[in-house]
């Protein structure tokens, strides 16, 4: 484990009782260890203050949303009346034929 | 209106229920779209893929974890193969550093973390600012459980150093 897993592990409270007090004592005598935990500890204020940030969407956002999935949704209406389409031609097409062929 | 009830609804055939979601969620799924992709035109198109996904699999969601939770994972899918369409077709490496690009409106610190190469963005983020287990993140990102853990810590190393004296007055607010 580097030092900078160790102090980010060490300020989040994951290592074992007894490393932890080993650590503890090594920041206290240590300046560049000290330096270390106070880099971290604005590391992680930093990612905490981006954890509770949202942002909003774009003007115009929802509007394009509901124009993607209506395009996405109305397309098997336009499959079914393609499908169906050519099949009721082809029954008017015979009914006419036999039409024709009682005159 | 609870998640569940929204679901019940929505599994009914009242659409409206969508919407409910959406008043619920929108923001969220946006700005995590936004840390994945790394600027709002990418966040915008990957986000509301992920909206017509989400439409297209509410109703076979199973309840196997919550809501938020799916919802989630399938921004975050979404998000980071809409990413990786866009390297192959611009020919952009994964680790390529963004040089003076800052989105000024979301604040220096947002910014730091917008301009990090996107493998190390995405790995952070879904680390430090989502929570998310190594497991999680290699399945999520489709690399190895020691590759994440990689991408993770170097990610930190440098977005750290970027840090440096940035968004002091912005954590001071908080503090």
């Amino acid at each position: 484990m580097d030092l900078d897993t160790a102090v980010l592990a060490y300020l989040k409270g994951e290592l074992s009782p007894l490393t932890s007090q080993k650590m503890k004592n090594l920041i206290n005598t240590k300046p560049y260890i000290k330096q270390k935990v106070l880099e971290w500890q604005s590391y992680m204020a930093k990612m905490e203050h981006l954890s509770d940030k949202i942002y909003p969407v774009p003007t115009g956002y929802r509007e394009q949303l509901i124009k993607k999935l209506t395009k996405k949704n109305n397309y098997l209406p336009w499959i079914g009346a393609l499908t169906i389409i050519p099949g009721l031609l082809l029954v008017l097409g015979i009914r006419l034929a036999r039409k024709n062929k009682a005159a | 209106m609870e998640d569940k009830e929204i679901l019940e609804q929505f599994k009914k055939g009242q659409e409206e229920a969508f919407f409910r979601l959406l008043d619920l969620y929108e923001r969220d799924v946006y700005t995590l779209a936004l840390r994945i992709s790394g600027n709002a035109e990418d966040a915008r198109d990957a986000s509301q893929e992920a909206w017509l996904r989400i439409y297209r699999g509410l109703n076979h969601f199973r309840g196997e974890s919550t809501l938020k939770t799916w919802i989630y994972r399938i921004a975050f899918n979404t998000s980071l193969s809409e990413l990786k369409k866009k390297h192959r077709l611009t020919s952009l490496p994964l680790d390529e550093e963004i040089i003076g690009e800052f989105p000024e409106e979301y604040g220096e610190i947002e910014s730091e973390l917008l301009n990090l190469p996107d493998k190390y963005r995405s790995a952070v983020s879904l680390k430090d600012i989502y929570g998310y287990p190594y497991e999680e993140i290699a399945r999520i990102m489709k690399i190895s459980l020691s590759s994440a853990k990689v991408l993770v810590h170097r990610g930190r190393i440098k977005l750290k150093n970027r840090f440096g004296e940035a968004g002091l007055n912005e954590v001071k607010k908080w503090i």
